[in-house]
């Protein structure tokens, strides 16, 4: 499904260049749930951002589906963000004047899905994630939980084949992550690609794969059994 | 998706009260100003356009030659009429009109005033459209005892009653029988009207035969042609059938044209005299304006929107990434200022509808509410929003909707958009270039006519004021006159001393051989006329006490002594078409006419027979009594005439009607632009204080004193209005220079005007954006650290 040859990301400041990503090889199949760790600042979003075409790598290749991303045009990218890939923020990212159900509703809005039809897709979603009774509130009404859960449920109503997220975790309690990382668990059964990152040692068990970012190279990239093992 | 962006528009929209209203009031304003100009647009371009005829109903414009120069006029001669019918065929219809004299209508004891009252041949109602409620247009006329009132007029003689076959006396010497009643013509016309009565028969009555010759240019001629008549042949024909009017043939042959009825109002610029007139140019120049105050607004909110983006850039970047195009988050924007100019016209239609009385003060144009109301506003409206939204709309939602995503999951603050300053600075600078020339402009209209209000015109017109009337024996009504106690003096003439018309030439004088050709204006008036007004002799003296004393005796003006070459010119002879007469004082110039033009050669004499125009001098302040005086006395010698009287000054303000209007007008939109253009810097104003609230937390915390804040946060915006002022004043130069030269006698283009009205311009900026940031620098510095 992806495919990362020897992908190159720097910024320019001045006459200096400053490398996040120095040559990164990566392959991701469709189905698997992988998580991304590295210290902070090891490149790890800018990483995710570039799988999910919200950034552009300076050098390499990257394709997506067999597809050479690098050539996509803006309209290519919104089709793209449409059908094919979601996303969840640590800053959940909700939409500050829209309540919880029209956070859920936007991406069918721009799908062009009629109001008819958006309905039962949201309805379900706030059920399933047990968010009925917010549905009228507005973010800041919100628990960071519930928010995450809207970031959520915003993110897969459109059942996106990937699932990008950044530290999804990062600014709940505990308890509250079980319960998304259980979500993103039951999502990769029914057959998601997900990717992760996250500094949890325990969220990165919910996965199938592990890679360590490290100076900008992939420092380690081994399944979770194995790790497991070796532990 | 249309009603939720509706829905999140109005959202939007109430959750940024403050640029919400500040927007509302400068789009609102401008709206309307814009709405109003349009409509006087509108309806000045609108002239004439009600007749079925347009197309082929053309009027005779004839140029002919008088004394030298050459002028256009709407007048022909009567026997042009029979001649064009006769001898050109592509002609259908050809027809006279002509005005009477102070028309007075009577019936039992009822006298009105009908001063649109024509002479016409029937024909006339085939080539414009008169709507007839009551009679036959084609047989309304057949009878010369008939006449043809407005349903206006007739109302006001007979009530309810029904008016036709009535009989009715015209100026004491015709009796006529109403035979039709038409709508009162709509005030878009060329030509309003009071009565008609048929030309043939009683045109005798008012026009001597001399004056029904083709010597004589006194009858407007009105006609249609076929179909594919070529319009400019048909001119030349009808120029044929002018005899030859002078020994020097071709010099002094008059010829004419033909001018579309449709197209009278407007452009017939051309012709000095005749029917009401409109400016293009001015038209040309409101037009301007009202886009002008449009752009203003329209900046305004471009810019109140785009300098607040940093607070959107979230939710588009976020929308983009669940999916939302380009092109959709466009229309989301865009939906947004459509919401906001759809509430802004209404509020447009409704101050408008409060603004009309004041407009109507300023611009002279009367609009009913009907008119605010009507189809055509409501288009006017449409067309206006729609500008409106080209302009304001378009660009914010380009801009906005053009955040890449990843800008805002970093957070790393906005620069990208702060980076298009650049243009918002433009846009303020656009703003105040028009707006500070709008004001320099203002100022230099105002005090021009404030020069020509204060000038001396080289005469006294304070506490007199002028009647005519139609009085056979002009010194007895004199007489009379001057044994009233309320009134000081009287003096007479044949035309009004604030705008002399008449003149003649022909003339031949001491020094000069064979006739000559130059034009003297000429007025005709009594003993005590230069007593009367202060007129200042230069040489000689005034006419003596007894007319008949001083029959052939001359007096001139400098201007004419010079035109005429005389150095010593008292004592001269002066051969008027074969009467030999001497010339017996020089006076000195005096502004006989507007300020348009140079002080031209005028002559005083006082051979005529008729003295239409009398002027009353009121004993000290009390005009009333003088007023009541003079209307007494002149019911007595003229029982059937309607006094009518009006003081010089408001004469000579007449003269500069329309310039006062435009003047008003101006003014106000100048105010109105320079009002919404702080409205604008007041808005980013608040916005930059609002956004540095902190940053101004911790300068004061660190000891910045309150002025040196208000400095910070003010010197951008002056440096910016500075920058405008520069660019505005050789802007407004050029407009003056050009607006003056239609003033002979002007002010200069002084430079402290520039700079005290460049002052003006920074003074108003500088106190809007001053005022926003003393607040921002009085605020409690602990509290704005705090809040973070
Ligand atoms: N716009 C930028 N300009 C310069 N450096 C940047 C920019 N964005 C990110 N970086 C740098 O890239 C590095 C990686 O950032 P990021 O991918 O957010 O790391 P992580 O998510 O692993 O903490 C950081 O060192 C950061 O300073
Ligand atoms: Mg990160």
């Amino acid at each position: 499904m992806i495919q990362l040859r020897n992908l190159e990301r720097y910024y320019k400041s001045g006459f200096q260049k400053s490398w996040v990503l120095k040559g990164i090889n990566l392959d991701v199949k469709q189905g698997e749930f992988i998580t991304i760790m590295g210290d902070s600042g090891a490149g790890k979003s800018t990483l995710l951002q570039i799988i999910g075409m919200l950034d552009a790598a300076n050098k390499g290749e990257y394709n997506f589906f067999d597809e050479e991303v690098h050539r996509f045009n803006e309209k290519k990218r919104t089709e793209l963000y449409k059908h094919y890939i979601g996303f969840v923020f640590q800053a959940y990212h909700l939409i500050d004047d829209l309540t919880v159900y029209e956070n859920i509703e936007t991406p069918l809005i721009y799908r062009g899905i009629k109001s008819k039809e958006r309905k039962p897709m949201v309805a379900e979603l706030l059920d399933r994630f047990n968010i009925v009774a917010k549905k009228d509130l507005f973010p800041d009404q919100l628990s960071g939980g519930q928010q995450q859960l809207v970031g959520l449920a915003r993110a897969i109503i459109g059942k996106p084949k990937l699932l990008l997220a950044d530290e999804p975790t990062g600014n709940l309690h505990t308890k509250q992550g079980e319960e998304i990382m259980q979500l993103f668990k039951e999502l990769h059964n029914e057959g998601m690609t997900i990717i992760q990152v996250t500094h949890s040692e325990k969220n990165a068990q919910y996965g199938d794969r592990i890679v360590h970012l490290e100076d900008g190279y992939v420092r380690e990239d081994k399944n979770v059994n194995e790790l497991l093992e070796r532990n | 998706m249309f009603l939720k962006n509706i829905k999140y528009a109005f959202r939007n929209l109430k959750r940024d009260k403050f640029y919400t209203v500040l927007n509302g009031i400068g789009l609102t304003i401008g709206m309307t100003v814009a709405l109003l100009i349009f409509m006087w647009i509108q309806d000045e371009v609108s002239y004439d356009n009600y007749h079925s005829q347009n197309g082929q109903n053309y009027l005779v414009v004839a140029n002919t030659s008088f004394g030298g120069e050459r002028t256009w006029g709407v007048r022909t001669p009567a026997p042009l009429q029979f001649a064009i019918k006769e001898q050109i065929p592509e002609v259908q219809k050809v027809a006279r009109t002509s005005g009477l004299w102070k028309p007075v209508l009577k019936y039992e004891n009822f006298v009105l005033s009908v001063n649109k009252t024509f002479l016409v041949d029937a024909e006339l109602f085939q080539i414009l459209d008169f709507e007839f409620l009551q009679g036959d247009p084609n047989t309304a006329l057949s009878n010369p005892n008939s006449i043809i009132l407005t349903d206006e007029n007739a109302h006001k003689i007979f009530g309810n009653e029904n008016p036709m076959g009535k009989t009715v006396k015209l100026d004491d010497k015709l009796d006529l029988k109403i035979t039709g009643i038409i709508k009162s013509p709509p005030s878009n016309t060329h030509l309003p009207v009071d009565c008609f009565i048929p030309f043939e028969n009683n045109v005798n009555q008012y026009y001597s035969e001399n004056s029904m010759s083709w010597r004589s240019f006194n009858f407007s001629t009105y006609l249609t042609l076929r179909p594919n008549t070529d319009v400019e042949k048909i001119g030349k024909k009808i120029t044929t059938l002018f005899p030859i009017l002078e020994s020097e043939a071709e010099k002094n042959r008059s010829y004419a044209e033909l001018h579309p009825v449709r197209d009278i109002y407007l452009g017939l610029g051309k012709v000095k005299f005749g029917f009401p007139k409109g400016d293009p140019v001015t038209i040309k120049l409101f037009g301007w304006i009202a886009f002008i105050i449009l752009l203003i607004a329209s900046i305004n909110y471009i810019n109140l929107t785009t300098a607040r983006a940093a607070h959107r850039a979230k939710s588009i970047g976020i929308k983009k990434i669940v999916g939302a195009s380009r092109s959709q988050l466009i229309g989301q924007h865009v939906m947004e200022t459509v919401c906001m100019v759809v509430i802004c016209s209404w509020g447009a239609l409704l101050l408008t509808q409060f603004g009309l009385p004041f407009f109507k003060e300023t611009s002279g144009k009367e609009f009913t509410t009907q008119t605010v109301f009507s189809q055509t506003t409501i288009g006017l409206i449409g067309l206006l929003a729609l500008i409106t939204i080209l302009l304001s709309g378009i660009q914010p939602a380009f801009q906005l909707s053009a955040f890449r995503p990843v800008q805002v999951l970093k957070g790393s603050g906005f620069k990208g958009i702060d980076g298009k300053s650049g243009l918002r600075k433009f846009l303020v600078i656009t703003q105040f270039v028009s707006s500070a020339a709008l004001i320099i402009c203002t100022v230099f209209m105002l005090r021009q006519m404030d020069f020509i209000q204060s000038k001396k015109l080289g005469y006294q017109k304070e506490h007199i004021f002028k009647f005519t009337h139609n009085v056979e024996s002009t010194q007895r009504l004199k007489t009379a006159l001057e044994k009233e106690p309320a009134i000081k003096d009287v003096a007479i003439s044949d035309q009004s001393i604030v705008s002399i018309t008449n003149s003649i030439s022909g003339i031949r004088w001491e020094g000069v051989d064979g006739r000559q050709d130059l034009q003297l204006f000429s007025m005709h008036t009594g003993s005590n006329m230069k007593d009367f007004f202060g007129l200042e002799m230069k040489n000689g003296r005034w006419f003596n006490r007894s007319a008949n004393l001083d029959s052939m005796s001359f007096i001139l003006n400098e201007s004419a002594a010079k035109a005429m070459n005389l150095d010593q010119p008292v004592g001269k002879w002066i051969d008027m078409w074969g009467e030999r007469g001497t010339i017996v004082g020089l006076v000195k110039d005096f502004h006989f006419q507007s300020f348009h033009s140079e002080i031209k050669p005028l002559i005083f004499r006082q051979t005529a027979d008729w003295f239409p125009t009398m002027y009353v001098k009121t004993k000290g302040d009390d005009a009333a009594i003088a007023i009541a005086a003079v209307e007494k006395v002149f019911k007595q010698h003229s029982p059937n005439e309607v006094f009518k009287y009006e003081f010089l000054d408001e004469t000579f303000n007449n003269l500069y009607k329309s310039e006062m209007k435009t003047g008003n007008m101006f003014s106000l939109f100048s105010l109105i632009a320079m009002i919404i253009s702080c409205l604008g810097i007041f808005g980013l104003a608040t916005y930059t204080a609002e956004k540095r609230f902190k940053e101004i937390g911790i300068r004061k915390v660190l000891g910045a004193s309150a002025l040196s804040i208000v400095n910070l946060l003010s010197k951008d915006f002056l440096k910016l209005v500075f920058i405008a002022l520069i660019i505005a004043i050789p802007l407004a130069w050029y407009f003056m220079k050009n607006w003056l030269n239609n003033f002979a006698f002007h002010i200069n283009l002084d430079w402290w005007v520039f700079a005290v009205a460049g002052l003006i311009a920074i003074g108003i900026a500088l106190a809007t954006v001053v005022f926003q940031s003393a607040r921002a620098a009085m605020s409690d510095p602990v509290e704005s650290i705090r809040s973070e």
